[in-house]
């Protein structure tokens, strides 16, 4: 790969920026990350709150919940909260949940700080443009806030939105709203239009990843002398910018289907609902599923990928072993990749997609596992004869390679189409979902807060709290997840308001409780965390470089770093996975660190 | 002291594999199957499932307390970053309990590439057998070539038109399936034109031990899902498309008590509660439809004999045709 | 960094691990189960009386969203119709034109009579002597299942099942109304659609048809089958719609006689309403009342020995005078008007050629409907008007209707 040049685009000396330049609408990659990141952590409590709403509609279904019944469901509604709403808080959990807490996240707040500084550069390749990647955001959540107040309520088809249940409208000139529900109107417009802005911002901001990452690496820096993180958000946003604009065309059909009544999703032939009636049109709900999965698909191992990259190098750091088969698992990711653009009709099995091509998707989504035990295997073969540093990085980490495990493996039932005719829509689906999304995803989140925060704000987390928070996260989740699996193979169905209304659902309600019980308290242990990184903003600023001796380019810059990153422009002599050598003092070699007659060129990357 | 961290993930894995281990015999499991075994796919998905769940399983466990056992061994001195090969000098030490296992290993372990590959064939192989042996079982539960054709002799045919928030089933009159029987080929526009006479009810779905029966599934309104746990059954309902299911039941769960026809051995009048749980299957909708997806149920009734099941749809036929209001009510 | 080697801090571990689960038993506690909380009350009726028939014939039907505000959200593009609207919303009653007093009074009254949700009754017993001898409540009393077991475990029944369309006090008003059209019943007015029985618009349901439509649902509406629910929750449903609807009855002419004679004293009121009411359904629950066909011979589904039956019904429907059917039900129902029900929604006469029938689908089910009519709606009764027979040759000419291939075996020609 070509050695970068640095542009001089800017004069190393210039004008004091004020505070809203440096601070608000700033151009700089690090705040920008921070902006993404405190943001998110905001949408992750609202998130998080919808799903104790769930779960706790979900364990007690006849009961009254306390100060909440009271105080929104007065008058004729009794108290007792409405299926709708239900519907309203599932589907605004997920939608918030992936489009505002993980997808940002992960490829926002990890990607915009850790990418420059991985590779050596001063900043992204386009500074203004990933400046509006994270205000294009800000429609989007005031577009998705102002939603729980339409009317109807918020949107609640579901994450996934299907037609026709999302999509139906009154007949021309007679509104937005939605015979088929109320939640399918105003609410559903609104959501539509926000997802549009979290696409368009995902679209900049990979435009700028691709762009920074080939063009700007640091002299020596080839690509496969890059760490795990840089080549996870770097695949992330190969997959978000082919993806992405599937799943905005899909919105804008969805919002014209709702708006001008177009029929891209509306069947031919009379839809009823009670007096009211709709249709004719012209068009086909499958389609949305097609194009809908096409991103959605994609989108999860978006939202996976990136949390491989960091656990990767935080394994390394900590357990002081350069990182197995490198090169392998840069390929899997690849591999993951690339295979995860021709599975999408895994979702669609049972949809009424012509079952041939059923067989074809079930081929091609269950070499899907493959990569993904490679990387598993990898990452034990990192621990193995490490130096084990249990920090709370590395403790979130772990967590992720064995959860993500069970995760993986309850895929492969789903693959599987003729199980899956059976476990499709069970809560076997939200095990797995959950398992590597909170699991993995989340696990692989905490582990990056904690591992960069040093980086970030020039201050440490409080270890203590951290291990507190991880030992009751990792127990709370457990059981709030686990069972989940065995509900689903009972047949629980998912997205049921009261799921004692059947014999055969019924009978589970104990696991149901249970699971609600330790929903509450995962929930209120996220409090920890919070306070943690909230209080810690305010510690004592240590600014040590590189607490954690650790390899890779951005340990060598002050914590924080500042406009421009390096003191000096890094010129890089190895790869990051340099620990352990034999015959060294220390057990770590940085990027940066040159040996006697060391050049860029001659030392091959140790995989 | 920190090798307890091991202690947590090896309690919760544990943990994980013990409660599989008791779901089965506290019923949190597998509702019971009684789909007709050979020549259907009934029995099979529950054997793919299975099959899957014990390599699943076998690698959970196999990778998990590898796992453990890693955080427990190679534990280091916090703080204390003295180079880890400086404290295994090159040589692989661990306790001789596993070392039988071990040193066979280690030839594959030191040479990096071909573990790698090691643990990348074995899986592709491993998945490759459990993707091309439940081809044929997905062919036979969704492919159209595969299943019953309407105007097939020994095929009962029904429409069930789902809504928000019910199942409308109906059924062809007796005289009408009589027939068909002598002449298949007016069997095969049931789905497209409703006759007067058909037998229509709400949420009901009957059949016969043995018989094959033939499903048009409609929808009215929105996706729903038809689905029916004891027969291993899944189908979305997509509006503007009348999709075909087809199954088989070698159980019955139905015989008349008193003046009708019920499930369950019958119910307790005062609790309501079937006297036989065991014998009540039921239809669920799979797929979010609105704010009533949690009620929209019905139940499958499967007759011993098809000479019972035609003296149920007189009776209901009865039903239907009530002129005098103080005959049945 | 390691774990263990932090000194806790006495009331550290306790703070730690107390705090997940404090939260989660003050969230647990504050869980009632099943019923009501017995400090809830039915709230006092605020939406105003509409008189029972009105004259405005609405265009169109209201949007999802517009009820329970659809009377005063509903606009017209018509502006004369919007004018004769407006000026019949005039004669609307609204309650909370009472004084505020009086509104308790009545409150606290039905709540003597009528109870609580959490503990629902209809006492009888407190009324005055010549009223509980005319209703002969001692005997009649079972009869109707109000007892207070039945209705609690109703009560429970209906909070599970029903509230969340029907309302708390059975005012087709909860949260899921305004998105359901047809909307839910609104018990108060004590008006019911589907009934076999005798008698003008006040007559009351049996038991047994608030059962049939429990068990079928009314199929095209948002009313699903409950058929599997266990069929003594569904008789103690019955009994407890029962209830609402006579508090709701009872309330409905409280307030309206309050508001148009505000000298009337609320004792007599209630004294005078409330044996109506119960009168009323006592006598639904007679078997006198039940309307018994008296032809005897028809036959369904018609077959060709019933052509003559089906050519008679077909006329009877197109004719201008007797049954003149075809003059509501517009080409067959498939272009009726629209029209203001007894409830103040919107409705038209059904569409006949649909195979689908809200009342119920039996013979026996349009024969009460052609013979009572419809209670609430613009469907008149033609019992006095037809005879027995000739009912039974419309219903078999509806049963025909339907079906193309039928139509063409009797020879039934419309475009």
């Amino acid at each position: 790969m070509s050695v970068s040049q640095h542009p001089e685009t800017h004069a190393l000396e210039h004008a004091e920026l004020g505070f809203i330049r440096k601070y608000i609408f700033s151009t700089d990659h690090k705040i920008i990350g921070i902006q993404f990141l405190f943001s998110s952590l905001i949408f992750l409590i609202i998130g998080g709150l919808l799903a104790l709403l769930v779960r706790i509609q979900l364990g007690w279904p006849h009961s009254e919940i306390p100060i909440l019944g009271k105080a929104w469901w007065a008058g004729s509604a009794g108290n007792r909260m409405p299926p709708e709403f239900y519907n309203m808080a599932f589907s605004m959990h997920a939608s918030v949940m992936i489009f505002f807490v993980i997808i940002p996240v992960l490829a926002g707040a990890f990607g915009n700080f850790t990418i420059p500084l991985m590779i050596g550069a001063k900043d992204m390749a386009f500074p203004t443009l990933n400046m509006c990647s994270y205000w294009f955001m800000w429609p989007a959540f005031i577009l998705i806030l102002l939603s729980f107040f339409a009317d109807g309520g918020a949107a609640g088809a579901g994450w996934t939105s299907y037609p026709t249940l999302a999509s139906i409208t009154m007949a021309a000139g007679e509104g937005m709203s939605s015979p088929a529900a109320p939640n399918s109107g105003m609410g559903q417009v609104l959501w539509l239009s926000a997802l549009l802005f979290v696409g368009v911002s995902s679209m900049m901001g990979s435009v700028n990843y691709i762009t920074t990452i080939i063009n700007m690496r640091a002299p020596g820096m080839t690509l496969f002398r890059m760490p795990m993180t840089t080549w996870a958000l770097f695949i992330t946003a190969i997959l978000q910018a082919f993806a992405l604009p599937v799943l905005t065309v899909a919105l804008i059909l969805q919002l014209l289907d709702k708006t001008i009544n177009t029929s891209f999703f509306l069947p031919p032939g009379n839809l009823l609902f009670g007096n009211w009636a709709t249709g004719p049109g012209g068009g086909q709900p499958l389609l949305w599923q097609h194009l809908f999965w096409f991103y959605s698909h994609p989108a999860v191992y978006i939202m996976i990928l990136p949390a491989m990259g960091m656990v990767s190098d935080v394994i390394s750091t900590f357990a002081r072993r350069p990182l197995f088969g490198y090169r392998a698992m840069v390929y899997s990711i690849a591999g993951i990749a690339g295979l995860g653009f021709i599975v999408w009709g895994h979702h669609m099995f049972q949809s009424g997609m012509d079952p041939r091509l059923g067989t074809g998707f079930m081929l091609a989504t269950i070499m899907i596992a493959l990569p993904s035990a490679v990387k598993v295997f990898n990452w034990l073969g990192t621990l193995w004869r490490g130096n084990l540093q249990f920090t709370s990085a590395m403790l979130n980490a772990l967590a992720f390679v064995s959860l993500f495990v069970i995760g993986g493996l309850s895929g492969i039932f789903m693959a599987a189409t003729p199980v899956d005719v059976y476990i499709h829509d069970t809560y076997f689906i939200v095990a797995h979902i959950h398992y590597v999304l909170f699991m993995s995803s989340i696990f692989g989140i905490f582990a990056g807060v904690y591992y960069w925060y040093p980086k970030m704000f020039g201050k440490r987390m409080n270890e203590t709290l951290g291990k507190i928070h991880f030992f009751f996260t990792f127990i709370a989740a457990n059981c709030t997840f686990y069972p989940m699996h065995i509900l689903g193979v009972a047949g629980l169905r998912r997205r049921i308001f009261d799921p004692s209304h059947t014999l055969f659902e019924g009978h589970l309600q104990g696991l149901n409780v249970f699971i609600s019980v330790s929903a509450l308290v995962l929930g209120v242990v996220q409090v920890i965390f919070f306070a943690n990184f909230i209080f810690s903003l305010f510690g004592k600023r240590i600014g040590e470089r590189n607490p954690w001796h650790s390899n890779t380019l951005e340990w060598t810059a002050p914590s924080p770093p500042p406009h421009g990153n390096f003191d000096t422009p890094p010129v890089v002599y190895r790869g990051p996975y340099e620990y352990d050598l034999p015959g060294l003092e220390e057990d770590y070699l940085p990027q940066t660190a040159r040996m006697p007659g060391q050049t860029i060129g001659t030392v091959p990357a140790h995989h | 002291m920190h090798k307890w961290w091991s202690l947590l993930f090896g309690t919760v894995m544990t943990a994980a594999v013990l409660l599989f281990v008791v779901a089965f015999p506290l019923g949190w499991w597998l509702p019971e199957n009684i789909a007709i075994g050979t020549g259907n796919y009934g029995k099979r998905v529950d054997n793919l499932f299975y099959l899957i769940l014990w390599i699943t399983g076998f690698f959970f466990i196999l990778t998990e307390a590898i796992m453990v056992y890693f955080l427990f061994v190679y534990a280091g001195d916090q703080g204390n970053l003295t180079p880890a090969n400086r404290k295994y000098g090159g040589e692989l030490k661990p306790p001789s309990l596993f070392g039988f296992i071990i040193r066979p290993l280690a030839r594959l372990i030191h040479d990096q590439h071909r573990l790698e590959l090691a643990w990348s064939i074995v899986p592709a192989i491993i998945l490759i057998i459990i993707a091309v042996t439940q081809i044929s079982a997905w062919e036979a539960i969704k492919y159209q070539s595969k299943m019953p054709s309407p105007g097939g002799v020994g095929v009962q045919q029904i429409e069930v038109s789902a809504r928000q928030f019910e199942w409308r089933v109906r059924y062809p009159s007796l005289a009408r399936m009589d027939d068909w029987q002598k002449e298949p080929k007016y069997a095969e526009d049931f789905s497209e034109v409703a006759h007067l006479d058909d037998i229509r009810l709400v949420n009901e779905v009957h059949t016969w031990v043995g018989q094959k029966v033939l499903v048009h599934l409609k929808t009215r309104d929105v996706i729903h899902s038809f689905y029916l746990p004891n027969l291993r059954l899944k189908q979305d309902a997509l509006p503007g498309k009348t999709i075909r299911v087809w199954f088989q039941a070698e159980k019955a769960n139905t015989r008349k008590i008193g003046d009708d026809w019920v499930d369950g051995d019958g119910y307790d009048p005062q609790s309501g509660k079937p006297n036989n749980p065991e014998k009540v299957w039921e239809l669920a909708c799979a797929e979010l439809c609105g704010w009533g997806h949690y009620k929209m149920i019905g139940k499958l009734y499967v007759h011993e004999t098809e000479a019972d099941f035609r003296a149920w749809m007189e009776h209901a036929r009865g039903k239907q045709y009530l002129t005098d209001p103080r005959k049945t009510e | 960094m390691s774990f263990f080697s932090l000194r806790w801090k006495p009331g550290f571990r306790r703070q730690v691990y107390g705090l997940p689960i404090t939260f989660s038993l003050v969230v647990l506690s504050g869980c009632g189960d099943n019923e009501y909380s017995a400090d809830l009350r039915y709230p006092a009726r605020t939406d105003p009386l509409v008189p029972r028939k009105m004259d405005t014939v609405p265009p169109h039907l209201d949007k999802p969203g517009d009820f329970p505000a659809i009377l005063s959200k509903l606009h017209f593009t018509d502006e004369e119709l919007n004018k004769k609207f407006e000026a019949e919303k005039k004669n609307f009653l609204d309650p909370t034109n009472l004084n505020t007093k009086t509104r308790d009074q009545i409150e606290t009254r039905l709540e003597q009579l009528f109870g609580t949700p959490f503990k629902p009754k209809v006492d009888i017993q407190q009324l005055s002597e010549d009223v509980r001898q005319s209703l002969n409540w001692d005997e009649n009393r079972r009869l109707l299942r109000l007892d207070e077991n039945t209705l609690s475990q109703g009560s429970i029944a209906y909070r599970h099942h029903c509230l969340h369309c029907h309302g708390l006090p059975g005012d087709g008003r909860g949260p899921t109304s305004p998105w359901v059209n047809p909307h839910p019943r609104d018990f108060r007015l004590g008006i019911f659609k589907f009934t076999s029985t005798k008698g003008g618009n006040d007559r009351k349901p049996r038991r047994e048809d608030l059962l049939r439509t429990l068990k079928e649902g009314i199929e095209s509406t948002a009313m699903p089958s409950f058929a599997l629910l266990p069929e003594n929750d569904l008789q103690a449903i019955i009994s407890y719609v029962i209830h609402l609807s006579m508090r709701g009855d009872l309330e409905t002419n409280l307030i309206q006689r309050l508001l148009m004679e505000s000298d009337y004293s609320l004792k007599d009121a209630v004294e005078e309403n409330i044996g109506a009411i119960v009168a009323s359904w006592i006598n639904a629950a007679n078997p006198q009342s039940l309307i018994v066909p008296e032809a005897t011979n028809a036959v369904f589904p018609p077959g060709r020995e019933q052509r003559q039956s089906v050519k008679n019904g077909f006329d009877l429907f197109r004719s201008t005078k007797d049954a003149g059917c075809i003059g509501c039900h517009k080409d067959y129902g498939r272009q009726s008007d629209f029209f203001f029900d007894a409830w103040g929604t919107i409705g038209r006469a059904a569409d006949l050629t649909t195979g689908v029938y809200r009342g119920g689908r039996r013979p026996i089910d349009f024969y009460w409907r052609i013979h009572q009519g419809v209670n609430g709606s613009n469907m008149p009764s033609f019992g006095n008007l037809l005879k027995s027979e000739e009912i039974w040759d419309l219903v078999s000419f509806l049963q025909v209707l339907p079906h193309p291939k039928m139509r063409e075996m009797f020879d039934i020609q419309f475009d």
